[in-house]
């Protein structure tokens, strides 16, 4: 990380496992997760579909829903003067309520299905209003015309009073980034909030995070697998694959040095305008195993060009910390395969 | 809307006239008529009609002209007049025989109803909610063992229980010494005593039925995005249940209205046969056996015209909770 130190942790997720209970065994979704969220940073968590992004982020508000289950794990919540672990809270713990929509603003990929169909937009912004603030139903109605008006809706006014359904998917993201700011949260969770929408509309959906971000001193935590994405708004990354974080690192150090061969195949396989034309585009052979079936040792060395056979395939690979803080779950670093290799 | 209401109105009238032609053709399907069926069973009692008394009835209740001819004439009465016509079986103009059962028809089904929403409600919310756990299955299997089960055969295992516990044989809606008797409240408590078994047994299949539908309507809803969605902003869960998913789970429940009314009115046909109840269920069915062409006609005329209307009623309810339904053509 580029300046590992100058901010606070907001937000420190440790060891966190989220399972899910299937027919056909315990999938292990999010296996033993750590993360950090420093205040007012972005945060952006990377890796393909089912590789256990959205459900890390969903266990940090505790919204995974049956057959899913945290099993394990921290998450520690630094917001407050005294630290306390969300995953101690009880489910009807005042706090946790307070935690979801008061501390934590959340928004979601597909925004149309995230707001209740039958209510007018402006309803459910008074709602989340007045649970969080307390504000009488006029004042309310007021700080939601605020609010529409700030996340870039024209015409709030009018607008608050429009269903979902009469709204575009980037106008209801809108209002859901309305509904998340609702009370000046310390932290902005976004579940690939820009993947169901068309790509101008996701330029502006990513401005507005930006500017919001900055104007509120937020911190965000931002789950994609668009590497344009990462390198617009990230301060950090992390790279998941098959619900572990296999690499963390500043951005710039990410894309300028790879350490993990995962990240290293995953930006060589990013078409560059230009350089690509006529030729084809690096791929990573094979597909993401079943996490039923997860392969022994390290779960990217059936996909490695680097594997060392006898080590990747039998032992956990090692979490090496590098200077400056960022690590990677990779023997390639470690001091064991260093000494082989002298 | 004045404008909807008034072409909703113009299908309403159409729909009604195809069905009354409909259902005047198909009374008079089966070979024969009224006397005819008349004077079978006068054969079977071993005294005969001559065909002099038989032309003299066929001339009496107008059944000589053509089909075309009857069902006008039927029609234009009702249209005209409001004049249901005489029912030949019973002696008595039909809306008489129809208006002599319609309060306990209407109060039996009106009280199952109440009982088969205010049961099947819970259960299917708690259903949902608590999905997987014993007390769900528990409701399901039952649920299931009651809809299997057919509405008459409980009615038989109630009349084989009645009758080997207390020797007698719940039936009607009055014991013999009330029948008469005018309102009081022995009487009152005389109907609720023989009210209850009517309703368990028309309602099980109805609790049963209606637990299934809450149940996977709430179901559906529950895994929607808004709910999460509406969770990580701190909805508290009680208020989120109510607000979000169950308030949406109810919309089909309102599109059952067109259905659930024609069956309050006629009630449960078999059952009230076996269980001798007062409703017009037993007099329908009576009335198409003699080929009692006008009462059987008017009775399933007016079933039509309360489906239609209900429909109506469903649509603009539904039209009024769903604003997708009412503001989908602004899109």
């Amino acid at each position: 990380m580029s300046e590992p130190h100058s901010a606070q942790p907001l937000l420190e997720i440790s060891g966190l496992k989220t399972g899910f209970d299937t027919y056909d065994g315990k999938v292990p979704a999010v296996d033993g997760v750590d993360l950090t969220v420093h205040a007012g940073k972005t945060l952006c968590v990377v890796g393909e579909s089912g590789c256990g992004k959205s459900v890390t982020a969903r266990s940090i508000l505790r919204l995974v829903d049956a057959p899913g289950r945290i099993e394990g794990g921290t998450i520690t919540w630094h917001g407050d003067d005294e630290p306390f672990d969300v995953l101690s809270l009880n489910h009807d713990d005042k706090r946790l309520q307070r935690l979801r929509g008061g501390d934590i603003g959340m928004i979601f990929q597909e925004p149309v299905a995230s707001l209740l169909p039958l209510r007018t937009v402006g309803a459910q912004l008074v709602e989340v209003i007045r649970i969080h603030t307390g504000m009488d139903k006029q004042a309310a109605r007021k700080r939601a015309i605020e609010l529409l008006d700030e996340v870039g809706i024209p015409k709030p006014e009018e607008r608050v009073d429009a269903y979902p359904f009469q709204l575009s998917g980037g106008m209801c993201q809108r209002v859901m980034i309305a509904i998340a700011l609702c009370a000046n949260p310390s932290l902005l969770i976004a579940d690939e909030p820009t993947t169901a929408l068309d790509v101008t509309t996701q330029a502006r959906i990513l401005d507005l995070i930006r500017r919001l971000q900055a104007e509120h001193h937020m911190a965000v935590m931002f789950i994609t697998h668009d590497l344009g994405v990462v390198a617009e708004l990230a301060d950090e990354v992390a790279v998941m694959y098959l619900g572990k974080v296999v690499e963390r690192a500043g951005v710039e150090e990410i894309f300028a040095d790879p350490k993990h061969p995962y990240t290293r195949q995953l930006l060589e396989s990013v078409p560059v305008l230009g350089r690509d034309r006529g030729r084809d585009l690096p791929t990573i052979p094979g597909t993401v195993p079943n996490p039923l079936h997860r392969p022994k040792g390290c779960s990217f060395h059936p996909r490695c060009s680097e594997a060392i056979a006898g080590r990747c395939d039998i032992d956990e690979p090692p979490e090496v910390v590098f200077d400056g803080g960022r690590t990677a779950q990779c023997v390639l670093y470690d001091d064991q395969t260093e000494g082989d290799r002298a | 809307m004045l404008k909807y209401l008034g072409r909703r109105a113009i299908y309403i009238a159409a729909t009604l006239l195809a069905i009354s032609l409909v259902v005047f053709v198909i009374i008079n399907l089966p070979p024969g008529d009224y006397v005819t069926a008349l004077r079978a069973r006068y054969a079977v009692q071993g005294q005969g009609l001559t065909d002099a008394d038989v032309e003299a009835l066929r001339v009496r209740y107008g059944l000589d002209g053509n089909l075309l001819q009857q069902y006008w004439n039927w029609l234009t009465q009702i249209v005209l007049h409001g004049d249901l016509g005489m029912s030949f079986e019973h002696q008595k103009p039909v809306s008489e025989v129809i208006g002599a059962r319609l309060g306990a028809t209407l109060g039996i089904s009106i009280g199952t109803l109440l009982v088969t929403w205010a049961l099947a409600f819970p259960i299917g919310v708690y259903s949902a909610v608590k999905q997987h756990s014993i007390g769900d299955y528990t409701v399901t299997t039952i649920g299931f063992l009651g809809l299997a089960t057919p509405n008459f055969l409980i009615a038989l295992i109630f009349i084989y229980f009645s009758v080997t516990w207390f020797g007698s044989v719940p039936s009607g809606l009055c014991s013999p010494e009330w029948c008469d008797a005018s309102w009081n409240l022995g009487k009152l408590l005389d109907l609720i005593g023989h009210l209850w078994i009517p309703m368990i047994v028309i309602g099980t299949a109805g609790v049963a039925g209606l637990v299934r539908v809450i149940r996977n309507n709430l179901l559906d809803e529950l895994q929607r995005p808004y709910v999460t969605a509406a969770r990580a902003r701190g909805v508290p869960e009680g208020r989120l249940l109510r607000r979000y998913p169950l308030r949406v789970a109810l919309n089909p429940f309102v599109s059952t209205i067109g259905w659930i009314l024609p069956l309050l009115l006629v009630g449960d046909i078999v059952v009230g046969q076996i269980l001798g109840l007062p409703t017009l269920g037993p007099i329908m069915l009576g009335a198409l056996k003699a080929q009692d062409m006008y009462l059987a006609g008017s009775i399933i005329m007016v079933l039509s015209v309360v489906t239609v209307i209900g429909t109506l009623i469903s649509d603009l309810l539904l039209g009024w909770l769903d604003p997708r339904i009412r503001l989908g053509h602004q899109r």
